[in-house]
């Protein structure tokens, strides 16, 4: 590249492609991000960069300025314009052969069926083909369970896992409301069907609902405490469930009876369908501990949770928590920004009903209503309105909306909220 | 077929297109060139050798040195890397094709159902789509929908509105009143209003809306305010441009028309405000600034403009179509006061709704739906043409009771019927006939490149004959052209680009 070249001309067009993603936070703070390679340039204390940064992100300038001769002397803009191409993250055109200013369509997000803003110029339209974004449906069929366990009140809020929640008194999800939901979702994109209880085993019409799972085309994954397994093998016997569409979850909390989970595992393999153990960990040494349990069987899978239990925040934050070079590593692509800040791809298209009928786009936030009561067109509409769960996006909490990562980092997850804070990091610390 | 489209803007900037990226990026002269060697087989780095310590020109461009070369070869080398140069599969990309299970739940959504309620007309328009210009319509008999067929008909949608393959809640369906002049038949209307409103809708509302020649406003404004109908008059400016729409009598329809809406602006001016739109046919009597001038001064409106339909026009009538027609290009194009206009911008105006597809469709950052963020984008698969799935724009019925997808394609192309008997529609039979067309015309499809904005309509190309022609091909120096055309506009309004992300709501 031949710098003294471009120094003798008079202006530049200065501009950056559209795969590079401006950040522009507050007075101080910009960054850009590209999103090929992951190159990754932040400025917080260098004022003619972050002017210049901003300039280049404001809308009427599309992503081209122009730039005096003057300016490209200064050292500071000098050595940014230099990192900037050495990363093809920009470039520039000398306005002797280009004369005529260009433009870049800069990576601006506009989804047509917005509902933020169907809301407010045509709020007819927020139930435009809602229901074609449902993709899955976890139906807690009852909460009776025998078993007691400690993380019955907590892992639910925190990933897929049985509860006895509401526990005042022993509900199960009537069979007609399941034969309702199995209904209304034939117009939706439903891959999957998620089963929980309590325990499953425990719900009356376990019998009748089998059958009928048959006839829906869906992914049933079902769900099982493994100490329920060896409690009611008998029961799990006469669970016929579809072998081409069904898959089966084993929760394994510790401490880990090894006998159960060996006749678990026995009791499981003559059903021969895909089989995944879960094991909620809280510290190191059941990290350890899960990785090396012993589940057996081919076709078997083994996955980790990390689990909060509310005292553990150093395994959280020596494990779980994003440092910049986690994120950075991670090379979201533009889509995945554009995604993050439009809607929450842990929560979207998810549904949760409970025994009682509350029905969920997360068991973190109130209820969307009662499916005894509303329908899920109704349950949906709601969540299209309010946006809570299915649009969280860390663009609307503290203190992400005010970080340089926010549209880089992961959406936001039950771990934040059962922790009490959004930045899961070592980046905000102020 | 090169997905990639490298193109100059009229202000000499280089652009180039990723089909498989669906992005533009500015590039430098060079990426240009390294990837027009590269397509002709030549080896860059064989081209890079032989340059020496002069530097080398690009046309009138340069001396670029080495080092720059260099520079942007390593450039060129990272887009190549990151598929701006890939390939589309465009087969793959244009596959889908329609089952009768799609056809059913598209009906199902279906956002709104016109009913023809008369042939009848009380003007005789030059250009009347059903007139002398055309031979695609059943011929005009003065004939009346008969009132039990329509609610045959609402009743066989209540039910597919109210099933689970309605995925909307709380959206407006229309039912629209078309002719002829509807007005003419004010029972009709009257009747199935009253109807409509007896049956129990679980996800959707209704509004009703009316297409008319107003001139029989006067007798019936009361009921369309107070059942809250949208209006869409047909009128196409002042008196001069109006001049083709004239009475049974040969007299001009104009002044009674204005008659009519000024009584109705006097009389309901909030009504008119909000539910008046206008539509005006730009022909050689009028000109686009001079019918957007004309119903902004007189109504405050900016109205829809469309052209007189080229499509299934008589043989022996073309010489006269061709004396009527104007393309809005073409109006544009002659006008040069057309910067000047207060109305360039208008989103109606064709330069920039070319501008809004490309943006839409070319810029890779207009999703359509929330769901479309978590897919992959290469993996999405669509039918081949722009025409509309079967009746995701609209259900029309005609006087006759044929069942067509809207009211703007020939009657030859029925999809079914609906009688005092009930209503015929086989959605194996119309997934399969649509099939067929597109298979017709994929092979078309398969080297155009215009596939992501494309809006032909199969059923404006003579799509019976043997090898159908596709008016709306698009070869690579044509779409480099068109994004040539698209960029030098951006150029000079680059407000426009967040204008359209912002302002516009599609879909």
């Amino acid at each position: 590249m031949c710098w003294r070249r471009c120094l003798l001309a008079k202006a530049y067009w200065f501009y950056l492609e559209p795969f590079v993603f401006s950040i522009v936070k507050g007075k101080n703070q910009v960054a850009l991000y590209n999103t090929h390679s992951g190159d990754f340039l932040e400025y917080s204390d260098a004022p003619d960069i972050i002017r210049l940064v901003k300039r280049l992100a404001a809308r009427e300038n599309l992503y081209v300025v122009p730039l005096s001769e003057s300016m490209l002397a200064k050292p500071e803009i000098n050595a940014f314009i230099k990192k900037v191409r050495e990363r093809f993250m920009g470039d520039l055109l000398d306005q002797r052969h280009f004369p005529h200013r260009p433009v870049q369509m800069m990576p601006f997000l506009n989804i047509e069926k917005d509902a933020e803003k169907f809301k407010k110029d045509a709020p007819e339209r927020v139930g435009e083909d809602l229901m074609t974004y449902v993709s899955e449906i976890s139906l807690y069929l009852t909460n009776r369970c025998l078993i007691n366990c400690t993380e019955c009140h907590g892992a639910y809020r925190q990933f897929l896992h049985c509860t006895r929640i509401p526990d005042k008194r022993v509900v199960h999800l009537p069979l007609d409301a399941v034969e309702n939901i199995f209904k209304e979702s034939t117009g939706t994109s439903l891959c999957r069907f998620n089963l929980l209880g309590g325990d499953i085993l425990e719900y009356p019409h376990l019998e009748e609902l089998i059958p009928r799972l048959q006839d829906i085309k869906p992914l049933k994954s079902v769900y099982f405490h493994y100490k329920s397994i060896s409690n009611n093998h008998e029961q799990l016997r006469a669970v016929r469930l579809p072998k081409d569409s069904s898959e089966i979850n084993v929760l394994v909390h510790f401490p880990i009876d090894q006998r159960r989970l060996r006749l678990c595992q026995e009791y499981l393999n003559p059903l021969g369908l895909e089989t995944t153990f879960f094991f909620p960990v809280k510290n190191e040494l059941e990290f350890e501990t899960a990785m090396e349990a012993d589940i057996g069987a081919r076709g078997s899978n083994k996955r980790l949770l990390p689990f909060y239990d509310g005292t553990n925040l150093e395994f959280f934050e020596k494990n779980v928590f994003l440092t910049r070079e986690i994120i950075l590593e991670a090379k979201p692509s533009l889509q995945d920004i554009f995604s993050r800040q439009a809607i929450n791809g842990n929560n979207f298209g998810k549904l949760i009903v409970f025994p009682d009928g509350g029905i969920y786009s997360n068991v973190n936030f109130p209820a969307l209503g009662n499916i005894n009561r509303i329908s899920l067109y109704d349950a949906v509409y709601k969540e299209m309105l309010q946006g809570k769960g299915w649009r969280l996006s860390r663009r609307r909490v503290k203190p992400c909306s005010r970080c340089v990562f926010e549209a880089l980092c992961p959406p936001l997850s039950n771990y934040e909220l059962a922790i009490g804070r959004n930045n899961l990091c070592d980046i905000w610390r102020g | 077929m090169t997905s990639t489209v490298l193109f100059k803007s009229e202000g000499r900037n280089y652009y180039l297109h990723s089909g498989f990226n669906n992005r533009f990026l500015l590039c430098h002269p060079l990426i240009h060139h390294f990837a027009d060697l590269t397509r002709i087989g030549g080896d860059p780095a064989q081209w890079i050798d032989q340059i020496d310590g002069a530097g080398i020109y690009l046309g009138d461009l340069g001396p670029f040195s080495r080092a720059q070369v260099e520079y942007y070869f390593g450039k060129f080398l990272f887009l190549k890397e990151n598929h701006y140069f890939e390939d589309v599969d465009i087969k793959k990309k244009l596959s889908d094709r329609l089952s009768a299970q799609s056809v059913k739940t598209t009906l199902a959504n279906c956002r709104q159902l016109t009913f023809e309620v008369t042939d009848l007309c009380n003007l005789d328009c030059s250009y009347c789509a059903y007139g002398k210009f055309y031979n695609d319509y059943d011929r005009r008999e003065g004939k009346n929908l008969p009132i039990p067929v329509a609610e045959c008909i609402l009743d066989y949608l209540l039910e597919l509105w109210n099933s689970p393959l309605n995925h909307s809640h709380q959206k407006t369906i229309y039912i629209s009143f078309y002719g002829g002049e509807p007005l003419l038949n004010f029972s009709f209307i009257e009747r199935i209003t009253y109807y409509v409103k007896t049956l129990k809708l679980m996800h959707n509302s209704v509004r009703f809306s009316m297409t008319t020649n107003g001139l029989l406003l006067n007798k019936h404004m009361d009921f369309l305010v107070e059942h809250d109908f949208q209006l869409l008059v047909s009128l196409d400016g002042d008196e001069v441009h109006n001049s083709y729409r004239i009475m049974k009598n040969g007299r001009p329809s104009f002044p009674f028309i204005m008659s009519n809406l000024l009584e109705l602006r006097e009389k309901y001016p909030i009504y008119f405000n909000k539910n008046v739109r206008f539509n005006a046919v730009l022909h050689n009597r009028n000109s686009l600034s001079a019918i957007f001038r004309y119903f902004k001064g007189k109504f405050n409106k900016s109205p829809n403009v469309s052209e007189v339909n080229p499509y299934g026009i008589d043989p022996a009538q073309k010489a006269a179509f061709r004396e009527t027609y104007r393309n809005m290009n073409e109006s544009l194009n002659q006008e040069e006061e057309y910067y000047k206009d207060e109305n360039r911008n208008s989103f109606l105006m064709p330069r920039p709704r070319d501008v809004i597809e490309v943006i839409r469709r070319y810029s890779g950052v207009v999703f359509r739906k929330y769901d479309e963020l978590l897919a992959c984008a290469h993996e999405r698969s669509f039918v081949p043409t722009g025409t509309c799935i079967p009746f995701s724009r609209m259900l029309f019925v005609t006087v006759n009771g044929k069942i067509l997808p809207c009211e703007r394609i020939g009657h030859q192309f029925s999809l079914g019927r609906v009688s005092l008997d009930g209503v015929e529609l086989d959605f194996h039979q119309i997934a399969k006939t649509y099939n067929r067309y597109f298979e017709s015309l994929s092979s078309q499809c398969h080297l155009c490149h215009n596939t992501e904005a494309c809006i032909q309509c199969l059923f404006n190309l003579p799509i019976n004959d043997p090898h159908p022609k596709c008016f709306g091909f698009k070869n690579h120096k044509d779409i480099a052209q068109y994004f040539s055309s698209v960029m030098t506009y951006m150029e000079e309004h680059p407000e426009v680009f967040f204008n359209v992300l912002e302002e516009m709501s599609f879909g």
